[in-house]
């Protein structure tokens, strides 16, 4: 129920080993934010410095309008839930997810009377929740969780998907403005993932507050986020919603990280003639033409070297006469069930993944696409994305930032710092 | 352009709607005429493993070689005669201890093992005659007090090196390291002056050596630093965005969690000052009103003399010592291996 703000947020640990640089983020009231980025792009470090439990190197972090780079997390008004779930082993899950609530104090007011005993004013006073209130707020998580009958067991008696479940319940309970979730599904394995990620969405109805959830799976940040934040080597790649980020990646990076399986990638250079944009392929002339080709027009793209991105799922089957497909030779093939996974190679020795939807063919047909068969791809120009040669920026975003090389990470795997936590 | 690259079948695809050619169609139509590759096959038999020619193998071995039971049984054999043989030679003193403690018909070394004359005149003597219920009164209150002193220390150490992160950490961990090196027996003289001018040796002794046992408490950090390191780190982050402080997280979280070391920590505490003789006695120099049972009991025997006099005596004090100590063991001793190992392994 707070609107968060991160200010030029920075982290610096030791001297000079930057993990999160010039971080500026408004998140909305209510809004689900996911940062998703590869392992060590500072994700979880920003979030960990909105909870509190990083010192912020630079710049100031807001939470509902108060400067908090200074409050220790339990005055912060956030909860967060953990990718090992954190549970105090010692306490039963009634207790458990009691805890917040047995250390919180909240305001009463407290009438001020003079010597006669008249009432002359109000004081603000605070106290601990009793009992009672605590068992109520408990059983009204256990219950929309689906917890209630865990109440009386200890942690270790119970499975992976129940334990977060008790967690998020710990998180509930305080009421927080602020809900941080550190890769809460990680632990749990691909079907309750999948199962956890739908209660989750529900679960957010019901709970409605600001959520920052931090994953490296693709798949969670686009089916959960309102808007996703999605991170390299300490900086922010692109802001946007799910759909933004799949349909206009704001450069190379972002293009292949969202997505599954991979976007293809062909090193290529776009022409221009009378007609409009065109690249060539494989030895295949393509044009670039409709939504796209009017795109590049407007902005008046000068024809130059880039990275053509394609992703799999909008390449299809095509055959010999159409003028603009590309040759190719299947090498693995993948069934997938609702789809049929590709491994092509074109004549020219590029090697892309498509992508088969299995529901328009024959069974005879879907037996014929294996090892060794030639097939033809093509593509609708709509579906295309060009990114600078130089820089892997995206021709038609502006203000995208470059992409940054790997050397930040590498620096990383050498800082004294990770040696010192070795040792310890 | 590259037709010739490719080899095997090809797989046009025309969309429903457009009307597909007449050798599609065809082709189509006549299902069987096209081959699906027989990879498939091929990767089966890559996959089963021959298995059959390694079981011939190992019944050949068998038959060659001593069975591997009777192998272990000579083995185990060997193993148990020694450790019988290390047991034997580990609890004969204590057995001679007992039995000394019980011999009546005399008071000074012999050189028999059994008793002629059994009876507890020697304990009876111990309590009654000598200054030992003063010494054992001593040496329980040092224990007591260094128990507990020492595990608030220990333990709020050991807690801040596997929790906070701070400069000069390491250098610090290092530098405790490299001073438990020295024997505690450097510092001897330099105590003793200390002491001396605080009015705390002869008969104060025991409380001069509360504080040197106290002092260095936090040294010995080490296992239960070990142990709480075992303890997620995460477990204290979550407990401090749900609002608890540093205290209570220690005190509500990490301690009930780490029993076994609190136990072991405070038994270590406790059985310092019985075992502590070099220390004690130099403490108390002459005054036998601030010795501790150690140091007494040397005392009783210290010239030829006192030794042919007291020597079953001292015996008795001995095993009047070790009860306290073992029974604390015997109830406690679940927790002491939990600690011990549990602060070894990193879980």
């Amino acid at each position: 129920m707070a609107e968060v703000v991160l200010e030029n947020v920075k982290k610096i640990y030791g001297k000079n080993v930057v993990a999160v640089k010039d971080f500026n983020l408004t998140i909305k009231d209510k809004e689900f934010v996911v940062f998703v980025g590869p392992s060590g792009c500072g994700k979880s470090t920003t979030l960990r410095m909105i909870a509190g439990l990083e010192d912020i190197s630079e710049g100031t972090v807001k939470i509902g309008g108060r400067i908090v780079n200074d409050l220790k997390p339990k005055d912060r008004d956030v909860s967060m839930v953990f990718q090992n779930y954190a549970l105090y082993p010692n306490y039963t899950i009634f207790k458990n997810i009691a805890f917040p609530l047995t250390l919180m104090r909240i305001p009463v007011e407290v009438p001020v009377r003079d010597k006669e005993g008249n009432v002359t004013g109000v004081k603000i006073k605070t106290r601990k929740l009793t009992s009672e209130e605590i068992a109520n707020k408990v059983s009204e998580a256990a219950e929309i969780l689906g917890i209630t009958e865990y109440l009386g067991r200890r942690p270790r008696e119970l499975s992976g998907g129940q334990k977060q479940r008790v967690a998020i319940g710990r998180a509930m309970v305080k009421d927080a403005a602020v809900f941080l979730l550190d890769e809460p599904l990680s632990n749990l394995d691909a079907k309750l993932r999948a199962q956890m990620r739908s209660e989750l969405i529900e679960l957010r109805k019901r709970i409605d507050t600001t959520f920052i959830y931090v994953t490296h799976d693709q798949v969670e940040a686009m089916t959960l986020a309102d808007r996703i934040v999605i991170m390299k080597d300490g900086v922010i790649q692109q802001v946007g919603t799910p759909t933004e980020l799949f349909d206009m990646p704001a450069n190379l990076f972002v293009g292949e990280f969202i997505g599954s399986p991979k976007m293809n990638t062909f090193h290529t250079r776009l022409e221009r003639d009378e007609e409009g944009y065109f690249v060539e392929l494989c030895g295949v002339k393509k044009r670039i033409g409709g939504e796209r080709g009017e795109a590049l027009a407007a902005k008046n793209i000068e024809p130059q070297d880039v990275v053509m991105g394609v992703r799999p799922e909008h390449i299809t089957l095509s055959n010999h006469e159409d003028k603009e497909a590309i040759p190719c030779v299947i090498g693995v093939r993948e069934l997938m069930g609702s789809s049929l996974h590709l491994h092509v190679k074109t004549a020219t020795g590029e090697e892309l993944i498509v992508c088969v939807p299995t529901a328009p063919f024959t069974l005879a047909q879907i037996a014929k696409l294996v090892s060794g068969t030639r097939i033809y791809l093509t593509f609708d120009s709509k579906s295309t994305h060009f990114f600078k040669e130089e820089t892997k920026v995206n021709l038609l975003v502006e203000d995208a930032p470059v992409e940054t090389s790997g050397e930040t990470q590498q620096k990383q795997e050498e800082l004294p710092h990770k040696k010192w936590h070795r040792i310890s | 352009m590259t037709d010739e690259l490719f080899e095997g079948e090809v797989f046009e695809f025309y969309p429903a709607s457009e009307e597909k050619p007449q050798e599609i169609v065809e082709m189509e139509a006549a299902e069987d005429t096209f081959e699906i590759s027989a990879m498939p096959e091929v990767a089966i038999a890559d996959m089963v493993p021959a298995e059959e020619p390694e079981e011939n193998a190992e019944e050949g071995k068998k038959k060659k070689h001593i069975s591997q039971r009777t192998k272990n049984r000579i083995l185990n054999t060997i193993i148990h005669i020694v450790l019988a043989v290390m047991c034997v030679v580990w609890i004969l003193p204590f057995i001679g201890i007992v039995f000394e403690s019980f011999r009546c018909e005399s008071t000074g070394v012999v050189g028999y093992i059994l008793p002629k004359q059994w009876g507890f005149d020697n304990y009876v003597r111990l309590f009654k005659e000598t200054n030992f219920p003063r010494w054992f009164g001593n040496t329980l209150m040092m224990g007591v007090v260094t128990a507990v002193v020492q595990t608030a220390f220990q333990l709020a150490v050991a807690y801040v090196l596997s929790r906070f992160r701070f400069k000069g950490r390491k250098f610090l961990m290092n530098l405790i390291l490299v001073f438990g090196m020295f024997p505690g027996f450097l510092t001897l003289i330099l105590l003793y002056t200390w002491m001396y001018d605080w009015h705390l040796t002869d008969a104060n002794a025991p409380y001069g050596l509360i504080i040197i046992y106290v002092a260095s408490s936090g040294m010995g950090y080490y296992i239960a630093k070990g142990f709480f390191d075992t303890i997620s780190k995460s477990l204290d982050e979550a407990a401090r965005v749900d609002g608890a402080t540093r205290m209570q997280i220690f005190f509500k979280l990490i301690l009930p969690l780490s029993k076994p070391i609190v136990i072991y920590t405070i038994l270590m505490g406790f059985m310092g000052p019985w075992g502590d003789f070099v220390m004690a006695s130099f403490m108390a120099n002459n005054a036998a009103d601030g010795y501790n049972v150690a140091a007494g009991l040397q005392w009783l025997i210290d010239t030829p003399a006192k030794k042919n006099m007291n020597y079953t005596t001292f015996c008795a004090g001995g095993v009047v010592v070790a009860l306290p100590i073992t029974v604390l063991f015997l109830l406690l001793q679940k927790y002491y291996v939990a600690g011990v190992t549990g602060g070894a392994v990193k879980g």
